[in-house]
């Protein structure tokens, strides 16, 4: 009986509040538009945050994945460039034979696989697994089985599996394809499964995997070439496990020594590399480093929420002053405390759930925008979705934003002294109580405001700090780039490689309109092909004890500087005649001369070669400026340039080429479709069977690399405008209603001799104390805020005077400017119109 | 049988370091079944005592019992309840809610006095019969003229079968036409037994009542009867 009547009461309430709010449909409009927009940028940004942070993997007991690093402080460039050091095959067997923490693990490597056979060559994402990989991931197959420990033996016949996509793209998702044929990189490989839809390898999609082949008997400690995953046995922790691989890393080094003798342990475990577990959960690997942004994103968003609440629960206090005299009727019909803040609380909800519905389609919208901005390596973008969880984030947004909204011209209802309300205009206007609180609501959406343009601001600097450094090379928009990879089995000879590379490099200079072109095994910014060592310099006492730091390895083509715009600071470049003759020369980048010999200079003639003794020395013949090859934001690295070909690099290879080549060329018509057909027919006149990878201007590459700071400073602007727009609203709201409420005030100022710039002057005074107390706040807050963000800024200081003046001199402009329309109304005020009136 | 009994009641608020008082020492009897005029210059504290009797404000010194209950003594919370229970208002801007429709105003006191639904609608409909205002019960107070609106007032007023109802200036916002027709309304309305006070400026609407309770600057001046009840 209680309960019906209580909803019964509820009806009502809701059906008269509808209907208040309908009959102000102005001050409805706005208050709904403010909330949502509030409440569905909330959404969308909780829908990428919780997709890409939030939500577990989709693996069975995600909790008990990690993946298998290593720290090696004594090789600072390879684990800044991975991110820790990558897994190698020796390891993972030691790891397989004697851990005691995993109950499966397994190793896998990314490869390109050049598919041909099928239709025209092409290059597709694909991966080579040991046995316990896919295990360790528990996904079943959708077709046939798993790749296991017994095709890693290089006896048996080699074997692949497919992606669900690419079963469905080249054989029609045909059932029967078990036991069929597809040829990856020359290799024929008997197709033994199907990986069900949407699996992914942590966070990267394959159409093809392959058996990851194993000699025992020809491994050595590196190379580390490779990424490891493994499930914890239960109970087992991430502390235990790094305990028990540690146990196992001098067993590992003493199983697999050096076929020629040397100090492995020296090099990899105590002197040099200093090499020690470091697992990392799963899926704080897949995530990386992308969870900065998206929490000062998400933080920044919540900002304009509260702005948006404060807006609307300024206007409900407006609204809520006018009805004083309502709620003292109410008062002295029977209505209790209850029942009158019900009301207020139902029409806050109404409102709310209004703005929500709206703010929902608003944020479904916005999502699709920010997956469109969003930077390409974000990861878990196929987890992220406007679903059931950001439905029910919205909801509880919803709840909190109604009972905020609803709270304060609860309170005031509270302190309504009910005779006074019942007067009406003679003396039942709060007055000074209620301006109080709006002022203070002003004051707190422009110190918020603040707080998100001083963040905005800070990016905004970044960005311009990383559009002004020098990357390295120039015009990056005419450079067209693309990757080709020359397989053993397609093109066993590593000279007739280079042949061919040196035949498709002609032929793309013969295309009209292409000036210059080049080749190289890794492109800045492309985080392929990284290849690390030490060197030695002759008569120097350098990299003893395995104690060396790593360079960079690029081998390039003589027209690949030029062709980037790279320059030459001494010396020479690599020339077709080092080529021809194999020459042993090599190029140095500035930093690494500066480091080495002092000055660029002093380089040149100097002799170098792999560390460990490995081949004859070669002379640096040139010192090139230093490129950017990490990124715009990262300091460049030490690079070692060698020509494309190189006699007795490594032992037992008297030729060395590199079979992973990324082509560069400069032509007005790069990134045009027509230069794209050009490339492919010049690529497939040499080769017909190379497909053509990665097609894309530099400048594409060189966006990618900042499109992590781009995506923060784009969606900061965005906050840092709705905030702007609403704190301005919301003063100009306020000051508004304060010549409303005085009017007659004014009127008898103006009636006694006051002049019009008496009475704009007093208005703007006020609207600008209300603003600068607000930019106060919102300084000390914004540089407290800004400490958070300085993973994401670059050569800028959280606390950087010039942004936070700029920031400040502008909003205090924008509020005087908000201040002076509704003072200019105030000033026009006809005193006798005024007066009669009242 | 003694209805209101007040005693020395004072009124006052602070003002620059001291007190300043709208009522002083005030003390009267209102039997049940009475109707009184208070009657005054502005600012004589006739609104105030209206509501101090209406238990709409409880911040005063002195002694007012009801029907015998010393409402003095008691919370905030019991007086409204005692007001809930015994009270109904008229007011001189008569104060309709305003998105309400006329049975919507008439509803509200029930709805908020906990009585079902079914017979909510049952007193709505006898008072807008009793009350003659059946055809605009779904009109809006806007669509009313100002005594169509007084009489929806006073109709509001007396759904919840107070036992006392308190006009503050009734016929304050009407032309004399109206205004003598919620008058007899009220008159009407203490002949069946309910005890009226009303609040006025005006002797012709006080010649409705039996007895004028006159203030002056806070104080009582004079308490005169005039038509016997009957």
């Amino acid at each position: 009986m209680r309960i019906t009547a209580t909803l019964d009461n509820l009806a009502r309430d809701v059906r008269y509040a509808a209907r208040a709010l309908g009959r102000n449909p102005l001050f409805t409009l706005i208050a709904i538009v403010t909330l949502a927009i509030g409440i569905g940028a909330n959404t969308a940004v909780f829908s990428v945050v919780d997709g890409v942070l939030l939500k577990p993997l989709p693996y069975p007991k995600p909790e008990e994945l990690v993946s298998i690093w290593h720290d090696a402080p004594g090789a600072p460039g390879i684990t800044a460039f991975t991110g820790g050091l990558n897994f190698s095959a020796s390891m993972f067997v030691e790891y397989r034979d004697d851990n005691a923490s995993f109950s499966t693990l397994g190793l896998w490597q990314p490869i390109a696989a050049n598919i041909t056979g099928l239709a025209e060559p092409e290059q597709v994402p694909a991966v080579l697994v040991t046995g316990g990989v896919l295990q360790t991931y528990g996904v079943k197959p959708l077709l046939g089985r798993w790749l296991d420990e017994h095709d890693e033996n290089l006896a048996h016949a080699p074997v692949g599996m497919l992606g669900y996509a690419y079963w469905k793209r080249r054989f029609g998702g045909d059932p029967n394809v078990i036991g069929k044929t597809i040829s990856v990189n020359g290799i024929q490989e008997e197709i033994v499964g199907v990986m069900p839809e949407g699996f992914r390898l942590g966070d990267q999609p394959v159409d093809v995997i392959g058996a990851f082949r194993l000699d025992r008997s020809r491994l050595f400690p590196p190379p580390f070439c490779c990424f490891g995953v493994a499930r914890l046995k239960h109970g087992v922790t991430l502390e235990q496990a790094n305990a028990d691989l540690a146990r196992l890393l001098p067993i590992w080094i003493d199983k697999f020594p050096f076929p020629g003798g040397g100090d492995s342990r020296g090099v990899y475990l105590e002197n040099g590399w200093r090499i020690t577990p470091a697992l990392r959960p799963l899926k704080a690997d897949v995530i990386g480093n992308v969870g900065d942004v998206l929490w000062v994103v998400m933080a920044m968003i919540g900002i304009v929420l509260l702005i948006a609440c404060a807006n609307v629960t300024n206007l409900l206090l407006v609204r809520g002053e006018k009805r004083g005299q309502e709620f003292g009727v109410r008062a002295a019909l029977g209505a209790g405390a209850w029942p009158i803040a019900r009301v207020l609380l139902v029409e806050a909800a109404l409102l709310a759930a209004a703005g929500a519905l709206i703010g929902i389609g608003f944020g479904y919208a916005a999502l699709q925008l920010l997956l469109a901005l969003a930077p390409p390596q974000l990861p878990r973008l196929t987890s992220i979705a406007l679903d059931g969880r950001a439905l029910a984030f919205a909801g509880a947004l919803t709840t909190v934003a109604g009972g905020t909204i609803g709270f304060v011209p609860m309170l005031r209802v509270a302190r309504l002294r009910l005779s006074t309300a019942l007067r009406g205009s003679r003396g039942g206007t709060p007055g000074r109580m209620q301006q109080r609180t709006q002022g203070a609501l002003v004051v707190g959406q422009v110190a918020l405001a603040l707080l998100l343009l001083v963040s905005s601001g800070l990016m905004i600097r970044t960005f311009q700090a990383l559009r002004h450094v020098e990357p390295g090379f120039v015009g990056a928009e005419s450079l067209q780039t693309f990757r080709l990879d020359f397989p053993t089995q397609v093109v066993p000879d590593p000279l007739a490689v280079l042949q061919q590379q040196r035949a498709i490099d002609d032929a793309l200079k013969a295309i009209p309109g292409v000036t210059s072109a080049g080749w190289v095994n890794g492109l800045p910014m492309e985080f392929l092909n990284a290849n690390w060592d030490g060197i030695d310099i002759e008569g120097a006492e350098y990299g003893v004890g395995g104690n060396f730091a790593l360079r960079m390895f690029r081998t390039v083509s003589p027209d690949y500087l030029p062709t980037m715009g790279t320059r030459v600071i001494a010396g020479r470049n690599i020339s077709w005649a080092d080529i021809d003759e194999i020459r042993p020369v090599a190029m140095v980048a500035d930093a690494l001369a500066r480091e080495i010999w002092s000055t660029p200079e002093a380089a040149l003639g100097k002799k170098i070669r792999t560390a460990g003794g490995a081949g004859p020395w070669r002379e640096v013949v040139g010192v090139v400026e230093d490129v950017r090859l990490l990124g715009a934001d990262q300091p460049p690295p030490k690079v070692v340039y060698w020509p494309a070909v190189i006699k007795d690099f490594y032992q037992g290879l008297p030729y060395y080429v590199e079979r992973g080549a990324a082509f560069a060329l400069r032509s007005s018509l790069a990134g045009s479709p027509s230069l794209q057909r050009q490339i492919e027919r010049a690529i497939w006149s040499v080769n017909a069977s190379l497909p053509v990878a990665n097609v894309r201007t530099m400048q594409d590459l060189y966006d990618r690399s900042l499109a992590r700071t781009s995506f923060t400073l784009v969606m900061l602007i965005v906050a840092a405008g709705a905030a702007l727009v609403l704190g301005v609203v919301g003063l100009y709201g306020v000051l508004s209603y304060a010549v409303s409420q005085r009017r007659r005030e004014i009127a008898i100022r103006l009636a006694l001799g006051a002049r019009q710039s008496d009475v704009q002057r007093r208005f703007v005074r006020y609207g600008v104390t209300l603003a600068g107390l607000g930019v106060i706040i919102g300084l000390v807050g914004a540089a407290g805020a800004a400490r958070l963000m300085s993973a994401v800024l670059y050569d800028v200081q959280p606390v950087d005077p010039l942004t936070y003046a700029a920031v400040a001199t502008g909003l205090t402009l924008i509020a005087a400017l908000a201040s002076y329309v509704p003072a200019r109304r105030a000033s026009s005020v006809a005193p006798a119109e005024s007066l009669t009136a009242e | 049988m003694e209805l209101i009994k007040v005693q020395g009641l004072e009124k006052s608020y602070p003002y620059k370091g001291g007190r300043t008082f709208v009522l002083r020492q005030i003390g009267f009897t209102v039997e049940e079944g009475e109707f009184v005029t208070i009657m005054g210059p502005s600012g004589s504290g006739k609104s105030t005592l209206l509501a101090i009797l209406g238990f709409l404000d409880g911040e005063f010194a002195g002694e007012y019992r009801f029907d015998g209950a010393a409402t003095h003594g008691m919370s905030a919370k019991e007086r409204a309840r005692l007001g809930k229970e015994n009270v109904g208002f008229v007011f001189q801007q008569f104060h309709l809610l305003d998105d309400l429709t006329v049975a919507e105003n008439l509803d509200i006191p029930l709805s908020y006095r906990d009585v079902p639904r079914k017979e909510r609608e049952a007193r709505v409909a006898e008072i807008l019969d009793r009350f003659q205002i059946v055809a605009k019960k779904d009109l809006y107070p806007a669509q009313l003229s100002g005594g169509q609106q007084q009489q929806v007032a006073v109709a509001r007023a007396v759904i919840a079968q107070p036992r006392i109802v308190l006009a503050d200036e009734p016929t304050g916002s009407l032309h004399w036409k109206q205004g003598e027709e919620i008058m007899k309304l009220l008159r009407a309305l203490n002949d069946e037994g309910t005890t009226v006070i009303q609040v006025t400026h005006d002797t012709r609407v006080a010649d409705f009542g039996q007895r004028v309770i006159e203030l002056a600057d806070g104080w009582l001046a004079s308490d005169r009867s005039g038509r016997p009840p009957t």
